[in-house]
């Protein structure tokens, strides 16, 4: 073997790791509930925790929730801005890159200060209005990922002639949308829920500061007072996570080879 | 009243003139293709017809319905693009329905004119396929199948050839042609392509920046052409200037040696203007009656396969002539003087 692959190789095992062995360590003492042997107790008690599955149902209706108002929201404007303001572009990518770069907490400060019980949209009074203010906070929050896969979906088709294909068989917009446009990016939209909806489920800052009772404040409870269950739902997070990893892939490669089937 | 007229149309994207007051009649059931290079204003002349431009100036009028403000949508003409733009999602049978799905037929309605449709692009068997299964010309075929399923006014082609590779081009010009004649459909065909527009065209349009620049038939295209533009972008022509001598009886001089005209040049004694000769209008030999002759001599030889391009040197002029590659004639040597002879009917005299 050459010196460089052995080397190249060395690089990827201490990669692996570094990311493994505190992934091992965490699973290993998650199976040490019951001194002396190893069993899945600490997630039996957290699988039969009510608390544990109305904070992970509350997250999951909110990712959907999330998901869906972000399409209805990125879909349309990058539609428009690719087909009608491509000189924005630049513009909105800028905007839609910006909670990537504003802290969680500053975003979540401002809602409270914006929207709190003596302003003129008073949303945290109730629970309800909580709640819509989170998925509107998660959607600003999942923005960066959802208009990216969005965007490079309409790319990979040519939308606008499309769009005018389409007018003069006389269709008009919300067809075209729905009809020509929506299913030819379905896997760049799924992608962009995927990563929503790992966003969504790992989130702590707004969902703390708003004092929702959705899966990241559960995790931080829980992790204050137990020992070994916060090391099973650490695991079971990122099985969550990497299920939807997994399924972005598949959706990615879907994708992939239906446009090198057009070529 | 024609069945389309363009009046007056001109589209401007700020201080840029696309097009420049473009008038055009078209009758109904007729071919007529806008030719012209790149950028010359063809293809938003048949966007704006299609709808997808609105005119700075001017009005778009189908069939006796003012169309100028309508959107594609409410035209109810057909389009074929460069690039297919056959929905990806869709199957090829889909693809063709959607106009009609849109329109709200009944789905017994849909399906039969579905296979009417496929059976006249001559692809009565791709139906459950998926754009990508097809080749480009195929996929172009169903193109014109789905822009023909909704029985649009007109039916308008964007370089629907350009994407495809030659012999394909050529079959499929040619069925296009069939397909629009079997339904005596008004067609309006964009192409850069001079070879193309003259042989499936009723009339051919030749535009440069944004003008006409001479409408007619193929024929009158090639044969008179009016301007330089047109002269030297529709086949080969070698352009030379001429003096007048006498314009009633339409003589001229090409350097110092005497030719006739068919047409009366338009000016006076001693005026100077363009003339222009096709390379396969001259023929070699002695001078013989009735034809023109000059006095040349032979700079250069081009094999071109069946026809061989002589190239030579007539007083400050270089002139083009074509002759068939044929085994027993002998082409003359590079140097040599030579005659050629030309019809005066073939000197064509260019307005600018």
């Amino acid at each position: 073997m050459k010196n460089s692959k052995i080397g190249a190789w060395l690089a990827v095992i201490l990669g692996a790791l570094y990311f493994l062995l505190p992934l091992i360590a965490t699973f290993e003492f998650s199976l040490r509930l019951k001194r002396g042997e190893y069993s899945f107790e600490a997630y039996k008690i957290v699988l039969s925790d009510p608390d544990f599955q109305s904070a992970f149902t509350y997250s999951i209706v909110l990712a959907i929730v999330t998901i869906v108002i972000g399409i209805l929201i990125v879909v349309p404007t990058a539609y428009w801005v690719q087909l009608r303001l491509p000189k924005l572009r630049p513009l909105v990518e800028f905007i839609t890159l910006l909670p990537l770069v504003i802290p969680a907490i500053i975003i979540v400060f401002g809602y409270v200060r914006m929207y709190n019980t003596s302003s003129i949209l008073p949303l945290t009074q109730t629970a309800l209005g909580t709640d819509a203010l989170l998925s509107f906070g998660y959607v600003a929050l999942a923005l960066p990922y959802m208009y990216r896969a969005v965007e490079t979906g309409m790319r990979s088709i040519d939308v606008g002639t499309l769009t005018e294909a389409a007018e003069s068989l006389g269709a008009k917009w919300p067809m075209i949308l729905w009809k020509v446009i929506l299913p030819n990016i379905k896997s760049a939209i799924l992608s962009g829920a995927f990563l929503t909806f790992a966003t969504v489920i790992g989130e702590f800052t707004f969902a703390s500061l708003l004092n929702r009772p959705t899966f990241g404040p559960y995790l931080q409870l829980i992790g204050a007072k137990r020992a070994y269950e916060p090391a099973a739902l650490a695991i079971i997070a990122f099985i969550i996570t990497w299920a939807c990893m997994g399924l972005l892939q598949v959706a990615g490669g879907a994708m992939r080879s239906a446009n090198g089937a057009k070529k | 009243m024609s069945f389309v007229e363009i009046k007056e149309i001109s589209k401007n994207y700020g201080a840029n003139h696309v097009v420049r007051k473009v008038d055009l009649n078209i009758e109904k059931g007729e071919f007529i293709s806008l030719l012209g290079p790149s950028g010359c204003g063809k293809t938003t002349v048949l966007r704006m017809i299609a709808g997808f431009e609105t005119p700075s100036t001017g009005s778009v009028t189908i069939d006796n319905e003012d169309v100028t403000q309508l959107n594609p949508a409410q035209r109810n003409v057909g389009m074929v693009f460069q690039a297919y733009a056959l929905f990806p999602n869709m199957t090829v049978a889909d693809n063709v329905a959607f106009g009609l799905k849109i329109a709200g037929k009944p789905a017994a309605e849909i399906k039969a004119r579905v296979a009417e449709m496929l059976e006249l692009v001559k692809l009565p068997l791709v139906g459950d396929r998926y754009p990508y299964q097809l080749s480009g010309g195929q996929q172009q075929r169903i193109a014109l199948a789905r822009a023909l399923a909704i029985s649009p006014r007109i039916l308008l082609l964007d370089e629907p050839l350009s994407a495809l590779d030659a012999k394909i081009r050529v079959s499929l010009r040619e069925e296009i042609r069939s397909v629009q004649r079997k339904l005596g459909i008004t067609t309006v065909f964009v192409t850069h392509d001079q070879e193309e527009a003259l042989s499936i065209s009723d009339r051919v349009v030749v535009m440069n920046e944004g003008r006409i620049e001479q409408l007619g038939t193929p024929p009158e295209i090639y044969n008179q052409p009016r301007t330089r533009f047109v002269a030297s972008f529709v086949g080969t022509l070698t352009i030379m200037s001429a003096k007048i001598v006498d314009p009633v009886a339409r003589t001229l001089t090409i350097g110092d040696q005497p030719v006739k005209s068919r047409l009366s040049p338009k000016g006076k004694s001693g005026d100077e203007i363009t003339v222009g000769l096709r390379p396969e209008a001259i023929s070699l030999g002695k001078a013989r009656a009735n034809s023109n002759s000059l006095n040349a001599n032979v700079t250069d030889i081009n094999f071109l396969g069946s026809i061989l391009r002589v190239k030579m040197r007539c007083g400050a002029h270089d002139i083009a002539l074509d002759m068939f590659n044929q085994n027993m004639s002998k082409p003359p040597e590079v140097g040599a003087p030579v005659t050629i002879n030309f019809d005066p009917n073939d000197l064509v005299i260019l307005d600018a």
